[in-house]
């Protein structure tokens, strides 16, 4: 069946089954692959390996701190679980996925926090026809993805974790520490944790506050933050392969222009860590500048050029749709872009041609 | 790591190896090290209980031979330094030579003594090596910090950028700890200094002669072989310790004709060393990091534990829950058991047989960061960095030999001339504009102020700091000697062997402290660096401030920042400011970080306000300086951004106008008219007039002089308001007018005369009229009423 996003162990089946074959390494109790593969998976090797006399080449699929990438693994592999957390647009949820499809073999079990996420959800509920009809019993028992990685020894996924309300986030602290899960309803029903079992949350930083973690929570976790990638050249790649998958999804074959992205990737991480290239320091607007946002914003501007001006993307469309994309949250942001673009474009439009056409699209900021 | 080397390369190094370094059958048994090697120690150690030799020779100055008694002595507790100090008629030279508990060169040295035979230092002295190479005074710059083990070689060549990326290692450090250090010591120590000769030997090949000529190495070694060869002359087993980078160096057959100049003037002191300078982290190219650390390995190795690193690990973790729970945060030993647990989880993924340092660091981020890393979760981090460079500071035994610092200050008083032989208070008056010699005794005085010794203090003077008195041209002191002060200069002797040494320390390690969003602190360390004459510390001062400008965002302390460095600007050639280019730029780059800070004015502290429209001025003033730049485009943008804010401080508002309309960007009707509107606003808004004038006043009072409307404007006011508002109004008010001075203040007592058909003398002079008269006449009025109204006639 043709999806719009197929899961990462169908994604990168081919590169699983190799290093699965290739692994010699120790494994923890029901692990596919052992701690070093699953790091080479998510960072890529240098040669490529061999399965069934075929070369498969394993690709680099998270890009920022290695040493990070390491720590997250050895940590699934200890007693407390993992929390991801960072900026919007970190790649958090991907890496998750990653981690869970190299250990696991399965990135879809999977809990989707909201904020009507209820107890239910997480530990398990009723097919209540079953239920009326045999009485609490395990074919009546609807299992959540929690009860499912306990089961099978598998890990559990758990987005957007602070999205949740904080009562229902509680139910995690027993069930992490004593691994086990008690099912009053059923005789004898108590759920141990096969080995194996551990758990991958994922919170955003911007949500803070909204349903802050209790402390007794946060300690059954190993924290790991997750900062937006800081080199141009590794983000304009990123976008470019990003915003290429999409456009050809969406149907619009356009080549991309690498040097639209250059100043697209430059501008974003420019903005978003407050330095220029030049070694200025310059203001920093409140909304998110993540990869994923430049993305969007290239793919729009792709859009609208194609569909409204019949020619690829133009700097207008650009700076049009970067209004949008930078006035999220408060309205000084436009001032923020306004300074940007009066203090280090205009600067570099004395000599970079490309820099020169984006100066004169100032007009739009408004 | 074999298997990364050309096999034929390596048989050629394992033969040398075999044949000629660590050949125990030899007459010279060569040991190559690294500087502060816990391994390297260790198997020093061995080689020496096997070897039996009747000396040791150690890559050290030769000058320093007299020292060795007293470095090895019980009484002496590393860490320790010997000191070296030359000078040049132009300049200063000094370097230091630290030693830990497991440095390999003191383990050299205290098992000579215990073994009592003689160690030997044969290196040449420091003084000699910078002399004899040509390019000698550019390699060391003047008055730093400078280490006499300097690795920069051995640890930045290509070879090992690649061997770090093949090794997963994220720096040069983690891999010498992975490779050297924590797999050496399960090695035997012919294995293991078999692969510290091929590393060292592998990353010399990665250099041209010419390089290793300039930096003087081979001067060096040509000289050590001189001394070996002396050696071999009296003693049938010679041990060499020196760096591995010069091993191959002292085997290679090169003759070689080497001019080696003499220096006379060096000096050389044993000296306390302490932990935290000798931490490579803190600056000095030398040696590992993590000094406690290692320091605490050094010992479980001694100890023979088995797995040393694990033991320290959890010595540390342990260190760490206290320390922690000391600065009130909340960890438990779950999170130490936790961490544990990944220390070695994370070595068996690194392939280490031990989790080192940076797995201890890796675990520690992993497993005591409670929530999102930021400042307030970076607690445990920090923690564990200072516990793992660790305080403590060494000792030596008594000796007779001067301490550096106190002889550099006596020296100091001679040449200005201040009074030492008897106690009690002298005064010394400095015209620090008419003589040179004056402002050099004045930078002194300053350094010896800031150092804390207590013995001189300025009584009178310009004050730049604050300020204040700047119009002064002669600065007073008074000063007396006492052996307090030279106790102070002792303690201060850590910093440095000179005053301006130890001063340069001081105010880098104070600087440290200074928060770095706060420029103003920055730029007022950068001032009193330049009042104590400390020029060679100006650039990297200027870049910090520069650094700290662009991470501050407060426009007060940007303002702040911009006053200081004018001063500074102003008076460079007191100061003798080399480069003024450099403030310059420097002033550029405040001043536009001031002006885009300027639309986040919008809603400031009621405190603040005035402080602000005083900045805004001394920017507005700044910006006629600098017409035409692109500044200020950015300037009158910000402006009219913040005066478009509808609920704007009416002063602030004021004073943005009149900016505005001195630089012709509004019409200088506006002021009038913005008055207006508070004039003829709701009861409210009339109050804030005078607040509003008061901005304007402050900026271009000139408008008053000239602008009629005005002027009409509050006369209207003053005669509308009610008495309740007007005995409101008038402090403000008259406030407002404090900003004129007494001519135009007649000038404009002259309008308002014209205004009621008057003359200024008649309304300044008019006598009041008496109280009793007013009751009278109110009286009679009333009177008057109450009789028409009974006429009905109102």
């Amino acid at each position: 069946m043709e999806t719009m996003k197929p899961p990462m162990e169908k994604l990168y089946e081919k590169e699983l089954q190799a290093l699965q074959a290739n692994d010699t390494g120790a494994k923890p109790p029901n692990w596919l692959l052992g701690p070093k593969s699953v790091r080479d998976f998510i960072l890529g090797t240098e040669k490529p390996l061999e399965l069934h006399g075929e070369q498969v080449t394993i690709s680099k699929k998270f890009y920022g701190d290695d040493v990070l990438i390491e720590r997250a693994i050895v940590a699934l592999a200890g007693n407390r679980g993992l929390m991801l957390v960072g900026e919007p647009g970190t790649a958090k949820t991907m890496l998750s996925e990653l981690l869970s499809a190299a250990i696991s073999g399965t990135s879809t079990n999977t809990i989707q926090g909201t904020a009507g996420t209820t107890e239910d959800m997480i530990k398990y509920s009723w097919n209540y026809a079953m239920l009326l009809d045999k009485g609490p019993s395990l074919e009546a028992l609807v299992p959540s993805p929690l009860y499912t990685g306990m089961k099978k020894g598998i890990l559990t996924r758990f987005e957007e974790i602070t999205r949740c309300p904080y009562e229902v986030q509680d139910v995690l602290i027993s069930i992490l520490s004593d691994k086990v899960m008690n099912i009053p309803e059923l005789e004898d029903g108590i759920l141990f944790a096969k080995p194996g079992f551990n758990i991958i949350a994922t919170a955003n930083v911007r949500d803070k506050g909204v349903n802050e973690m209790s402390s007794a929570l946060k300690r059954r976790f190993n924290f790991e933050t997750i900062f937006p990638i800081n080199h141009v050249i590794m983000e304009a790649q990123i976008i470019e392969a990003q915003s290429k998958n999409i456009l050809q999804q969406s149907g619009i074959e356009i080549e991309v222009d690498q040097n639209v992205i250059e100043v697209l990737a430059t501008t974003f991480l420019e903005l978003r860590t407050g330095e220029t290239k030049e070694g200025y320091k310059i203001d920093t607007p409140q909304t998110v500048m993540s990869t994923a946002e430049a993305v969007s914003v290239y793919v729009q501007s792709a859009m609208s050029s194609y569909f409204y001006d019949n020619k690829p993307i133009s700097l207008e469309r650009l700076v049009q749709n970067m209004l949008g994309a930078v006035a999220k949250e408060n309205h000084k942001d436009i001032n923020v872009l306004n300074t940007y673009f009066s203090k280090v474009v205009k600067e570099r439009a004395k000599e970079e041609g490309l820099w020169k056409a984006y100066y004169n699209e100032k007009k739009w900021i408004r | 790591m074999e298997s990364l080397l050309q096999r034929e390369k390596m048989d050629q190094i394992t033969e040398l190896f075999q044949k000629k370094v660590c050949n125990l059958q030899e007459q010279v048994v060569y040991i190559p090290v690294r500087h502060h090697s816990p391994a390297c120690s260790y198997h020093l150690q061995k080689t020496i209980t096997s070897y039996q030799p009747e000396i040791i020779l150690i890559e050290g100055p030769e000058n320093s031979n007299h020292i060795i008694e007293l470095l090895a002595h019980e009484e002496t507790k590393p860490p320790v330094s010997i000191y070296y100090s030359y000078s040049t008629t132009e300049q200063n030279y000094t370097c230091y030579y630290p030693m830990l508990e497991y440095s390999p060169e003191y383990v050299a040295l205290k098992m000579a003594r215990n073994l009592g035979i003689p160690a030997q230092f044969i290196d040449l002295s420091y003084g000699s090596r910078l002399e004899s190479i040509d390019e000698g005074h550019d390699l060391k710059q003047e008055n730093k910090k400078n280490s006499y083990h300097n690795e920069t070689l051995l640890a930045s060549s290509m070879f090992i950028t690649r061997l770090c990326q093949k090794m997963n290692c994220r720096n040069f450090d983690e891999l010498w700890e992975k490779v050297f250090e924590i797999e050496g010591i399960r090695k035997t120590t012919e294995d293991f200094f078999h692969e510290v000769f091929a590393y060292c030997y592998l990353s010399r090949m990665c250099y041209e002669y010419d390089t290793l000529e300039a930096e003087g190495n081979l001067i060096r070694e040509a000289h050590m072989k001189k001394r070996i060869a002396e050696a071999r002359e009296k003693y049938a087993k010679i041990l060499v310790v020196t760096g591995g980078f010069h091993t191959y160096g002292l085997l290679e057959e090169r003759t070689s004709a080497y001019q080696i100049k003499p220096v006379n003037s060096e000096q050389v002191y044993p000296m306390v060393y302490t932990f935290k300078e000798a931490d490579h982290l803190n600056g000095y190219a030398s040696g590992m990091p993590y000094v406690n650390y290692y320091d605490t390995v050094w010992s479980a190795i001694q100890k023979k534990e088995v797995s040393p690193y694990h033991k320290s690990a959890a010595s540390f973790l342990s260190h760490l829950l206290k320390r922690l729970r000391t600065k009130g945060e909340s960890v438990s030993v779950a999170d130490a058991i936790e961490a544990y647990s990944l220390v070695q989880g994370l070595s068996v993924m690194r392939s280490k047989s031990e989790g080192g340092a940076y797995e201890l660091i890796d675990a520690v981020t992993s497993a005591f960061t409670k929530g999102e890393r930021t400042i307030a979760t970076s607690q445990p981090i920090e923690t564990l960095h200072e516990l793992m460079m660790g305080d403590r500071i060494g000792e030596i035994v008594k000796n007779d030999l001067d301490v550096p610092i106190v002889r550099d200050f006596r020296e100091q008083c001679k040449k200005y001339k201040f009074q030492l032989k008897t106690t009690g208070k002298n005064q010394k008056i400095l015209e620090l504009y008419a003589k040179p010699m004056h402002r050099k005794a004045s930078q002194f005085l300053h350094s010896v102020q800031f150092l804390g010794t207590e013995f001189a203090m300025k009584i009178a003077g310009p004050d730049w700091v604050m300020n204040k008195n700047v119009n002064l041209i002669r600065e007073t002191w008074t000063y007396s000697y006492s052996s307090y002060v030279e106790a102070r200069l002792i303690e201060n002797s850590i910093y440095g062997g000179s005053v301006k040494e130890a001063a340069i320390s001081k105010i880098e390690a104070v600087i440290k402290d200074v928060p770095n969003h706060h420029s103003h602190g920055a730029a007022t360390w950068l001032l009193q660096a330049v009042l104590m004459g400390l020029e060679e510390l100006s650039i990297s001062l200027f870049n910090l401030v520069e650094d700290y400008v662009k991470q501050d965002g407060s426009f007060i302390s940007l303002c702040q920042t911009l006053t200081t460095l004018t001063i500074l600007h102003d008076q460079k050639r007191l100061f003798d400011l080399q480069g003024p280019e450099r403030v310059e730029r420097l002033i550029d780059e405040t001043y536009y970080q001031a002006v885009s800070k300027i639309y986040g004015l919008t809603e400031p502290n009621p405190d603040q306000v005035k402080g602000i429209v005083e900045n805004l001025k001394f920017l507005y003033m700044l910006s006629a300086k600098r017409k035409e730049t692109a500044q200020e485009e950015i300037f009158i943008d910000q402006l009219r951004e913040l005066l478009s804010f509808e609920e704007l401080h009416p002063m602030l508002e004021g004073a943005v106008t009149a900016i505005l309309c001195n630089l012709d960007v509004l019409d200088r009707e506006q002021i009038s008219s913005k008055a207006k509107a508070y004039i003829f606003g709701t009861p409210d808004k009339i109050l804030h007039t005078a607040t509003y004038l008061q901005g304007v006043f402050s900026i271009a009072r000139d408008v008053f002089l000239q602008d009629e409307n005005l002027l009409t404007a509050i006369n209207q006011l003053v005669s509308t308001l009610s008495y309740e508002d007007f005995i409101q109004v008038t402090p403000e008010l008259r406030l407002a007018f404090t900003y004129f001075t007494p001519l135009e203040i007649t000038h404009i007592a002259d309008k308002v005369a014209a205004l009621y058909n008057t003359t200024r003398e008649e309304l300044l002079t008019c006598q009041a009229i008496d109280e009793r008269e007013i009751i009278r006449a109110k009286k009679l009025d009333h009177a008057i009423k109450e009789e028409f109204a009974r006429w009905n006639l109102m």
